[in-house]
């Protein structure tokens, strides 16, 4: 078996208890890209992330990262290998500010040492938030939360960053923000793994992407031609 | 400005605590014996039990451990408690660890029941094992003099005791800045998200109950010294784990400062409480003390002393405003 990219998942069975969500899931990640999960609710998307980033431990199959596997570390070592998690529904520590939570994350050694740096990149990329640096984070809309959730995710420097649906529960307009955001951070070099509902919106910044149905990989291929299937446009983007 | 009146303020009252036992009488002082004893033990919870939020109703377990373990090694092998005390937090900060690597990932009040089955536990066993605790008797402590941490006069305990809650003061206050401590407060805010960020969050646990134990155990020995003997059923209790809990919680938690003040408050009015109506009616006083602290509870929920932080920095900004508005 020849591990060659940055992210792979081997056949992974996953799920809580006696439930059995995941069944054979195998997918993989490349340096540079940004690769979506596209699914419907229950489908086995925030499962995945979960699974990839330790939350929960797969019933088999492997994980790999860097040609590592990891199937077996514990959270913490994955987010110090460069493994950034930016959870659902955003998860911020409410009682601190806005610098607080960024401190929280560069808490990992990787992070610690350029500190500084990080700061002024993410303030670069999130001017907003610079504005703001003393607002308590639980105090903030949906939108500037999320922003907020991603620089947090970025302090860490992470090779890979993880979004589980940045754009849940967001109005339109602050939708496209995110997903501009997104595109940017590609364009700084950070691989981005997005799972998401909003197939649409999704698929136009994505170099490739996976749909799961039923905890199961039903498609994949690159972004453009998913876009251009029929049985894609009818069950995903309603048209 | 707002600084140096703190630093003032600070000061007086350092000046104030040191100054009391010239004029107190021996009442008052081991009254202020006892409340500085309970702040200690209160800083002590609030490691674990306010900055890492993990409810823990067995700290008086800690306690009884700490007062043994120096007891039994002044009256069994004749060392000195100012070694023993050592001795005395490093036991209990293992059976710190020992209740946390087994209970703390449980959440809420499961955590909390466990460490009330965990004192339970600690009790028995002292009452167990006659032959080293002597059992229900307890342990008298005959050594005397300095060099065993017995003194003559209340204010030499006054100043053990003032000594050790001023140095709690100060560890939280490094504390609650370090790494680890952010990290504590952290996981008490968002489990979850502080894992995403790379928190190992149950090694964090574990470290934070080691270090409340630790003091804890610590602050047994002390007290054992003060009461000049150890008995399963004066310390280990649940009344005590609860008081420590209380008063923290009822002063400010996650503070420096709270636990002082819950202390400096709920002490002297619980042992006022008990002279007055101990007497009387059976049972009165501490019905009293109850209502007090559900008063304090539901009207100031985030303890006195965030309720005085908030007011003076109100006044300060009053004033602020005022004085920016006359050199316009």
């Amino acid at each position: 078996m020849v591990i060659h990219m940055l992210l792979e998942l081997k056949d992974i069975n996953a799920g809580y208890g006696d439930l059995h969500i995941l069944w054979d899931v195998s997918l993989g990640i490349e340096r540079g890209e940004i690769v979506s999960l596209l699914g419907s609710n229950g489908a086995g998307k925030t499962t995945t992330l979960r699974a990839i980033s330790g939350l929960i431990r797969p019933f088999s199959g492997s994980i790999y990262f860097n040609r590592e596997d990891i199937t077996g570390y514990p959270i913490h070592r994955r987010v110090e290998m460069g493994l950034s998690l930016v959870p659902e529904g955003r998860q911020l520590f409410p009682e601190m500010n806005i610098v607080e939570n960024l401190e929280m994350g560069a808490y990992t050694k990787r992070a610690e040492e350029n500190f500084q740096d990080a700061l002024e990149w993410v303030f670069n990329l999130f001017p907003k938030l610079k504005e703001r640096k003393k607002q308590l984070a639980g105090t903030m809309s949906g939108g500037e939360q999320q922003m907020l959730a991603i620089a947090r995710g970025l302090m860490n420097r992470p090779e890979i960053l993880m979004m589980d649906e940045p754009s849940m529960g967001l109005a339109p307009k602050l939708v496209l923000e995110i997903f501009n955001t997104i595109m940017k951070l590609r364009e700084e070099g950070v691989t981005i793994f997005l799972v998401e509902q909003n197939a649409k919106a999704a698929l136009d910044i994505s170099d490739r992407a996976y749909i799961i149905e039923t905890g199961r990989i039903t498609l994949h291929g690159p972004a453009k031609e998913l876009l251009s299937m029929d049985e894609v446009r009818k069950a995903y983007l309603g048209i | 400005m707002k600084i140096t009146i703190k630093w003032i303020t600070m000061a007086i009252l350092l000046i104030l605590a040191l100054i009391l036992p010239l004029f107190a009488n021996e009442f008052i002082i081991s009254v202020f014996v006892q409340a500085y004893f309970w702040a200690f033990l209160a800083l002590s919870w609030d490691v674990i039990g306010g900055y890492g939020g993990q409810f823990s109703l067995g700290h008086a377990a800690f306690v009884g451990i700490g007062a043994y373990t120096s007891t039994i090694l002044l009256e069994s092998y004749g060392i000195s408690p100012w070694m023993g005390m050592w001795a005395a937090g490093i036991l209990a900060g293992i059976a710190g660890a020992f209740i946390g690597i087994t209970s703390l990932r449980l959440r809420g009040p499961f955590f909390a029941l466990a460490t009330i089955a965990f004192a339970e536990l600690v009790r028995l066993l002292l009452l167990y094992f006659k032959n080293v605790t002597r059992g229900p008797l307890g342990m008298l402590i005959t050594q005397t003099g300095p060099q065993n941490m017995i003194f003559e006069q209340q204010s030499y305990y006054y100043y053990l005791m003032l000594a050790s809650m001023i140095t709690g003061v100060i560890f939280l206050k490094w504390f609650e800045n370090s790494k680890f401590g952010i990290g504590l407060v952290a996981l008490r805010e968002d489990e979850e998200a502080a894992e995403s960020v790379g928190i190992n969050v149950y090694k964090t646990k574990i470290i934070g109950a080691t270090i409340s134990a630790f003091l804890t155990g610590i602050g047994g020995t002390i007290y054992a010294q003060w009461l000049h003997y150890v008995r399963p059923d004066v310390l280990v209790k649940l009344d005590y784990s609860t008081q420590i809990a209380a008063i923290d919680i009822v002063g400010g938690a996650s503070s420096p400062y709270g636990g002082v003040i819950g202390s400096l408050i709920l002490v002297p009015l619980s042992l006022y409480l008990n002279s007055i109506f101990g007497g009387m009616i059976a049972g009165l006083s501490l019905i009293l003390y109850g209502v007090v602290l559900l008063l304090v509870v539901v009207l100031l929920p985030s303890g006195i002393y965030e309720f005085l932080r908030r007011r003076i920095s109100d006044i300060m900004a009053k004033k602020m405003e005022k004085g920016g508005g006359k050199t316009a």
